[in-house]
């Protein structure tokens, strides 16, 4: 090699230090001939001695807290932004109640809210793997028209609690762009009555039929279960932000899949959860998707699934799997008619809303429960599922007067189709977008003197304090505890 | 409410993360923008974080990257003219002047550079790690480091050429 380029070649690592002593005694021997390297290693020595100066800079301490601040309020408006709570309902409730609430928790498990997209992460052990997650989001994103069955398992148990056996109910769901879904419900193994439901998700409307009685009822919908954008989006958001592993080949009735996995923390329920995906291994279509995977709960393993029925006490969802997913059907335009038929009676209910009144008793009935104090929290939600729970476990004479009040309370308002919180209704209606802030962690029911939150209802200037004692005044932003937009 | 280790987490590394971005940017204001940017980010992945996760090389990754991408961002704003003040010049002594001109000069040619060769040299030359240490934050091979930095160093000597001679 010619002897300029070498020694020009290892300049950059002569000027680091990084070269032996014969080497470097070969560049030296060089720059002392060659002008061009000299002023090319004057160069990088210069660059090294004052980039050393940059690392004397430093944040002092009042940019770090105030930085700090500014984060911590930015992570708590996210988690205003997706509230979900969630609880188990005894079968004290009737079986539809109990399954449509927990459709509400399979549909906000599996629709996480995933801001941004990230590097799409594959650690798969076939070939295919990375295949397999494009032709999905292909799948997903063209398609116009979708069918698919839904399949709920339900663990249910003896009043006694010694029994216990697996039961199913299974809709019939179908989906056309944009945003139209219907779900056609005739299992009648429990004494349902069977009926069909067609949602707009982009109007948010939605028309229930109840054949045998020519029934009809129209309402506006206040809490959105389906997207608007179709009802495999969030698995394509899934796919983009979130590891999939392969886990298994499975052979089913209709041939081979393999089965994909993502399992992560389900921080709002506090427990490990997943998604199972499963492709066929022949038309590399999506076929089924199981929420939780068969890592959490496989309903062709669980030995209660043989177990006998008997008379259900106490029904637990543990799984859904949507499966016979077929993409690109044909369906026709009167299947997602939102006009109730000729002859049927029509019952059409208004939107359900919350008022402020409304919004600020259930604060009080949240503070009554929590012993006379505001919760720390009240988004995502003021308490975790597994202590709702605990209170629905205890017979009902052995409930305090704050327990019942705050278990009617949620019930009413899910009864009303509001399966998030009322806080989170009213702020979606009424308050302006980020206005709202929470700050009644420590404050004692009654405290007249402490502001629980404060909001800007839409179209106002000036700000709503609500105080300990659950009263709402206006405020100017210089009384709020924090820096407020003006 | 945040979750605890999280907010933990901020405590423990929020001034390195600051400083970093201090370092590159020169800017309290624009480094404040990539605390939070890097803090929300990996918020919002939390639960995908587990407890093994390396949060000095992670940090130092993804605070330096997203510091050169908000100078390329600040480049493309047609406010920022090609030679860029430096404000107060005239009331700065000869060795701050001369380390503030250097950090617009090096955030701008940063922002112009493979992101690989930016990201190694910042971490090298800006934030003193060991090529070791880099190659882990990095996630490639200590020789990899040693390619890009010696490319970077070629490619800065030449871009500042006028500055440093």
């Amino acid at each position: 090699m010619n002897e300029h380029r070498k020694a020009n070649g290892l300049l950059p690592a002569f000027a680091l230090g990084e070269l032996g002593s014969r080497e470097s005694s070969e560049v030296k021997a060089h720059l002392a001939e060659c002008e061009q390297c000299r002023q090319e290693s004057k160069r990088l020595d210069a660059l090294l001695t004052c980039t050393n100066a940059l690392r004397a800079l430093s944040a002092d301490e009042e940019t770090c807290a105030s930085a700090r601040e500014s984060l911590l309020e930015a992570v708590a408006r996210e988690e205003m932004r997706q509230p979900a709570a969630r609880y188990e309902w005894p079968a004290a409730l009737v079986w539809r109640a109990v399954v449509e609430n927990r459709i509400a928790k399979f549909a906000a498990a599996a629709a996480l809210v995933l801001v941004g997209f990230g590097v799409v992460h594959f650690a798969t052990q076939r070939d295919h793997g990375a295949a397999f997650a494009a032709q999905v989001l292909e799948q997903i994103e063209n398609t116009k028209a979708i069918t698919w069955k839904t399949t709920y398992y339900m663990q249910v148990t003896s009043r006694d609690g010694k029994r216990t056996w697996i039961e199913t109910e299974t809709r019939q769901e179908a989906y056309k762009s944009p945003g139209l879904y219907r779900e056609v419900f005739d299992d009648t193994a429990h004494g349902q009555i069977p009926h069909v439901t067609i949602t707009d998700a982009v109007n948010r409307r939605e028309l229930t039929l109840v054949p045998e009685e020519k029934r009809a009822t129209v309402r506006g919908i206040a809490t959105l279960l389906r997207s608007p954008r179709g009802p495999f989006v969030w698995v394509g958001e899934v796919l983009r932000e979130r590891n999939v592993e392969w886990v298994e080949e499975r052979e089913t009735a209709t041939g081979r899949v393999n089965v994909f996995r993502t399992a992560f923390r389900d921080k709002a329920n506090n427990q490990d959860w997943s998604y199972d995906f499963w492709i066929d291994e022949e038309t590399k279509r999506l076929v089924a998707l199981h929420v939780p995977g068969a890592d959490i709960y496989d309903p062709e393993k669980d030995p209660a699934r043989n177990n006998p029925r008997g008379k259900a006490w106490r029904l637990t969802p543990v799984c859904s799997v949507q499966h016979d997913i077929v993409f690109d059907a044909e369906l026709g335009e009167s299947l997602f008619r939102l006009e109730p038929p000729e002859g049927y009676t029509v019952k059409v209910m208004a939107r359900p809303q919350v008022t402020e009144k409304e919004m600020v008793d259930y604060l009080g009935v949240l503070a009554e429960y929590n012993n006379g104090t505001f919760p720390d929290q009240v988004f995502p939600f003021p308490f975790p599922s597994d202590q709702i729970n605990r209170i629905w476990d205890k017979p009902k004479e052995e409930r305090t007067a704050a327990e019942q009040k705050l278990l009617e309370t949620n019930n009413h308002y899910k009864m009303a189709g509001l399966n998030e919180m009322p806080i989170a209704h009213f702020i979606m209606d009424y308050a302006a977008q980020d206005s709202f802030q929470y700050l009644g962690k420590g404050v004692g029911l009654g405290d007249k003197d402490r502001i629980v939150c404060w909001y800007r209802l839409k179209g106002s200037s000036t700000y709503r304090a609500v105080y300990g004692d659950l009263s709402t005044r206006d405020a100017a932003p210089e009384d709020l505890p924090l820096s407020v937009a003006p | 409410m945040a979750d605890e280790r999280f907010e933990a987490l901020v405590d423990e590394y929020g001034a390195m993360v600051l400083a970093a971005a201090v370092r590159v940017l020169g800017d309290a204001e624009a480094a404040r923008d990539v605390h939070q940017e890097v803090f929300l980010a990996i918020w919002r992945r939390w639960d995908t974080f587990n407890g093994r996760t390396n949060w000095n090389a992670y940090l130092y990754r993804t605070t330096v990257r997203k510091a050169i991408e908000y100078a390329k961002r600040a480049r493309r704003n047609p406010a920022v003219r090609e030679s860029p003040d430096i404000p107060g010049r005239e009331e700065m002594p000869d060795a701050s002047l001369r380390t503030a001109e250097l950090r617009a000069r090096l955030s701008a040619c940063l922002a112009k550079m493979p992101p690989r060769q930016a990201d190694v040299f910042v971490l090298s030359r800006i934030e003193g790690l060991s090529h070791e240490e880099i190659a882990g934050a990095l996630r490639c091979s200590t020789a990899t480091v040693r390619v890009h930095l010696h490319r970077a160093l070629r490619r800065l000597s030449r871009e500042l050429s006028d500055y440093l001679s």
